[in-house]
């Protein structure tokens, strides 16, 4: 057996080094590169997904043993990757009839554009700036592979192989090159590095990229998108070694694993919500550093960093969006409106959850925000200069709130209560009142985040399932169809979801949310 | 409308050196120069009650006018929306920023007046000199611009007819249809003279009275293209100098962002005009630039205007440059307008009329030529007042089929009100415009 072969050598080899701490001066919350890479070449910093799955492919008879692999890991997360992940197509995607018209009219190779390439490759050389960037210093063979969202494996490909790997500090594997995706901030950064946008990766979907075709990126949720690439990786309630530890040694358990146990808080509800609040980071961070690089006499910013759907609808009349009013100015853009309300909705939780005092950086949501909504409506397409001033203090504020949401034990009851506030946010608003944060983007992301809630308090199905339900032909409870295999998206599955957006209309998700206010009580 | 008025305030300063005969009293300096609709509206006088548009019956006619509407509307649902949704201090009614367009000014003694909306004197120019001596038989001696001494406007004038009516369907820097007001609720401007004229429910006055006899539509056509872009021109010199609000949305095509995203979506929206532009940017000027080189603009000012659409594709379109470049093509539009005007102008033939005509049909059918729905229906507009033109200079040339060909376009063009109304072309398709441009060429053609 091939496989049992290879991971006997790197088990045989696995007594590597552990290099010195030091990060390549990025930081934490970045595309970090441990240091002993530092000055290798792009082809020899990355192992790549074949070298991987020599391991997680499937689990030995010897892993599903007591005290086995399996209990702590699934084993087979590459083949789970490999048949059912959307990002192993990523790089492919741009060969697609879509991105050899995106191609023409952008009069570029996207499959060596490096504009593309930071998003649907690897990025073997993520220390180079944008301009720096060349198409060659990019992994493509497995799109965004294994290594792009947990770090170059170099360092740590043999060691991590070895049980007491467990035990070591997720700071320690950092440095070593191994990003720690169990922790739910670590993660939501990763994720959103592409699914929102990172300027100093090099990742960005410009306006430019939208009209020649590109897709319009979903709002993104955190929990939901991993769950249906499918999920290749089990819930730490799911694997008895972590199941265990949280009873055995709680504080240890989040230390290492962000593991609290399932008696203490769903590790479901906790990525929401975190999720949540570093999607507005990413957005507000984006736009801050966008914002501050542009000459305001002269240049606006993106129209990408807007809410697509502020300008793009037919205009109908009657009009929901004028009955339902705006955030702003009128006819102004904002950013995407979703994003900024489940920041709000996690901290009012958050607040309430930890009785909260008014001087808490989670009762000052509206202080934080109203400074970006005043700065885009000083003059269309915001004022530049205030809106990098106004999106760094949104930057800041995420983290005091990340800091708060530690605090929060996201309980059976505290679930339920962040799922209340989620389906209160897609209720027809009071007589006289106004629901300006709610568009056809933040519907999905309402349904997609009660949805993960859901499920922790009632199970797979249940009465708020089938509720949420009603809404499949416009706002469905996945986030692709996960029975289909064939993942790389169509002109026709790009079509279906884009109609679902353009008929969307309140009325619906009022409904279905007034019913599922009465099952949440 | 500096350049325009400047040319008009010339020849009335010329005339006005000669004094106004002594029967006609000198003008009076008061508060406010209107006296309300009221004054026209005797049996005797305009309100006759009979026929729309018969001599005698204007103010009857115009009663029903959606004109007579412009300050009610002010009291809907709609408006009361427009307010709160721009947060204004006070109801739309009260409020000057509608006022503006929405009804006449009040005389100094009756504010209530302007409850009558648009009424006569806000295009016959304000009554207070003129209302007690105008159907003198002195008067009616007085040429127009000895008229325009007391303020009486000639509406007989296309031109200063075309002015006036741009001066709420355009705008100018002191009342405009901003994005602000047409994101709070406001339908957005969208005006061709020809087409409004054509369209003009109860209209107060009959054909016969006209100038121009059977030029009157081809005239009528390419003095509002030139005068509605030359107001649109003067709009966006002034927004762009004063950046108050800027970059200022309602330049710009509105469908060119407001479509629903679809996957094909992008595949219409290339053309000549927008051809050098990068994807995504945003096109300006679509519905009054589209036309302006058929109806006489000169290839400088063309190229003026190409100029311009490049500067406003920017992300924060340089305001400076702008201006300047939005002053060359008002002059330039100037220019084809005085030519367009000149009284000494040889007449309009049916062959001039009819390869115009023409032209419009075969550019509209070249490839690169039509994208958008703006530009789709300002060429529609077009063909279809020459063709009126035709008919007018030739009964014999209105057709059925050319009448059912014109009238298909026209259906496929309105904006669609199933499954709700829609304001924009939800259904536009252009491989169905060009199919049916190809109609109206097929149903000119035995006759040509």
């Amino acid at each position: 057996m091939a496989v049992v072969t290879s991971r006997a050598l790197v088990l045989t080899l696995g007594s590597a080094a552990i290099f010195a701490a030091a990060l390549t001066g990025r930081g934490h919350g970045q595309a970090t590169l441990p240091p002993a890479l530092a000055n290798a070449k792009a082809q020899d910093r990355i192992s790549g997904a074949d070298n991987c799955i020599r391991c997680h492919k499937e689990p030995l008879p010897a892993d599903k043993l007591p005290g086995g692999a399996t209990e702590f890991l699934r084993m087979d997360e590459s083949t789970i990757w490999d048949t059912q992940d959307m990002h192993k197509k990523a790089f492919e995607a741009l060969s697609t009839p879509l991105g050899k018209q995106m191609g023409q009219i952008l009069k570029t190779d996207v499959t060596r554009d490096v504009r593309c390439l930071t998003c649907h490759a690897v990025d073997l050389m993520p220390e180079k700036k944008l301009s720096a960037k060349v198409a060659d210093e990019f992994y493509t063979p497995y799109g965004v592979g294994c290594e792009a969202c947990h770090g170059f494996s170099r360092e740590w490909l043999r060691s991590h192989a070895i049980k007491s790997w467990r035990e070591k500090d997720p700071a320690e594997k950092e440095k070593e090159g191994l990003w720690d995706m169990r922790d739910p901030r670590r993660r939501a950064e990763r994720c959103t590095s592409c699914h929102i946008g990172n300027e100093s990766e090099g990742k960005f979907v410009t306006h430019e990229m939208y009209a020649a075709g590109h897709p319009p990126l979903p709002p993104f949720e955190a929990m939901s998108f991993s769950r249906d690439q499918k999920m290749h990786y089990k819930l730490s309630k799911d694997l008895p070694y972590l199941a265990e530890l949280a009873k055995q040694d709680p504080e240890k358990c989040w230390r290492l694993f962000h593991f609290r146990g399932e008696d203490v808080e769903s590790q479901v509800a906790r990525q929401v919500a975190v999720g949540a609040v570093m999607n507005l980071r990413a957005a507000a961070k984006l736009l801050a550093e966008k914002s501050a690089a542009i000459d305001p006499n002269k240049e606006a910013l993106d129209l990408a960093h807007f809410d697509c759907y502020a300008c793009h609808h037919d205009l109908q009349s009657p009009s929901w969006r004028q009955a339902r009013g705006y955030v702003g100015v009128p006819g102004r853009p904002q950013i995407r409106p979703g994003v900024a309300l489940f920041g709000k909705l996690v901290a009012d939780h958050a607040a309430a959850a930890l009785n909260a005092d008014e001087s808490s950086p989670l009762r000052k949501f509206g202080d934080s925000f109203n400074t970006i909504t005043s700065a885009f409506d000083a003059r269309p397409f915001g004022e530049p200069a205030k809106v990098a001033e106004a999106a760094k203090a949104v930057v800041a504020w995420c983290d005091e709130v990340l800091k708060e949401l530690d605090k929060v034990r996201y309980n059976r009851e505290q679930t339920a209560k962040l799922m209340k506030l989620f389906v209160d946010a897609g209720l027809a608003p009071a007589e006289g009142k106004s629901n300006p944060w709610l568009d056809s983007d933040a519907a999905q992301q309402l349904v997609w985040s009660v949805e993960a809630l859901r499920s922790e308090l009632e199970g797979p199905d249940g009465p708020m399932a089938q509720t949420l339900d009603t809404l499949k032909s416009k706002l469905p409870r996945e986030v692709r169809d996960t029975s289909k295999t064939d993942f790389l998206g169509t002109p026709q599955t790009l079509g279906a979801r884009l109609k679902r957006l353009y008929e969307f209309t309140p009325e619906e998700l009022h409904a279905a949310f007034g019913k599922l206010a009465g099952m949440a009580k | 409308l500096g350049g325009i008025c400047g040319l008009v305030a010339a020849i009335g300063q010329a005339m006005l050196s000669a004094a106004p005969p002594e029967v006609v009293p000198a003008p009076k300096q008061q508060a406010s120069p209107y006296t309300g609709a009221i004054g026209c509206a005797a049996a005797a006088c305009h309100n006759g009650g009979g026929h729309d548009g018969r001599p005698g019956n204007e103010y009857t006619t115009w009663a029903k006018d959606p004109h007579a509407k412009a300050y009610s509307v002010l009291l809907n649902e709609q408006s009361q929306n427009i307010s709160r949704n721009l947060h204004r201090s006070m109801p739309a009614h009260n409020d000057a920023l509608c006022l503006a367009c929405h009804a006449t000014p009040a005389p100094s003694d009756d504010p209530g007046a302007v409850a009558s909306g648009v009424g006569c004197e806000s295009c016959h120019g304000p009554a207070r000199d003129w209302r007690a001596i105008h159907y003198q038989p002195a008067w009616k001696a007085l040429s127009a611009a000895e008229k325009a001494k007391y303020g009486m406007a000639d509406t007989k004038d296309l031109v200063a007819r075309a002015q006036k009516c741009v001066e709420c369907h355009v705008g100018t820097p002191n009342q405009e249809v901003n994005h602000d007001l047409i994101a709070a609720g406001h339908p957005r401007l969208a005006f061709e003279y020809a087409g409004f004229l054509g369209a003009y429910p109860h209209k107060h006055w009959m054909r016969e009275q006209e100038p121009h006899g059977a030029e009157f539509e081809a005239r009528a056509w390419e003095i509002g293209q030139l005068v509605s872009a030359r107001a649109a021109a003067e709009l966006l010199r002034s927004r762009a100098e004063k950046a108050s609000v800027w970059p200022e949305l309602a330049e710009y095509g509105c469908f060119g962002c407001h479509h629903d995203l679809k996957e094909d979506a992008n595949a219409w929206r290339k053309t000549r005009r927008f051809a050098d532009l990068q994807a995504g940017s945003l096109p300006w000027g679509a519905w009054y630039f589209a036309l302006p080189e058929y109806a006489g603009l000169s290839k400088d000012g063309a190229a003026d205007i190409a100029a311009l659409t490049k500067l406003m594709a920017k992300p924060y379109p340089p305001t400076n440059e702008v201006a300047a470049a939005a002053t060359r093509v008002r002059d330039a539009l100037d220019v084809a307008l005085k030519t367009a005007a000149d009284p000494n102008r040889p007449a309009i033939t049916r062959a001039e009329t009819l390869d115009r005509l023409n032209r419009l049909i075969a550019d509209g059918q070249k490839p690169d030529e039509v994208g958008d729905w703006e530009h789709a229906i300002q060429r529609y507009l077009a063909i279809a007042a020459h063709a009126q033109c035709l008919g007018d200079m030739d009964a014999s040339s209105r057709t059925p089929d050319r009448r059912a060909a014109l009238l298909a376009m026209r259906n496929e063009l309105a904006f669609p009100n199933e499954p709700r109304r829609f304001d924009s072309p939800a259904a536009f398709s252009l491989a169905k415009f060009r199919q049916l441009l190809n109609d109206v060429d097929q149903s000119f053609a035995p006759k040509r």
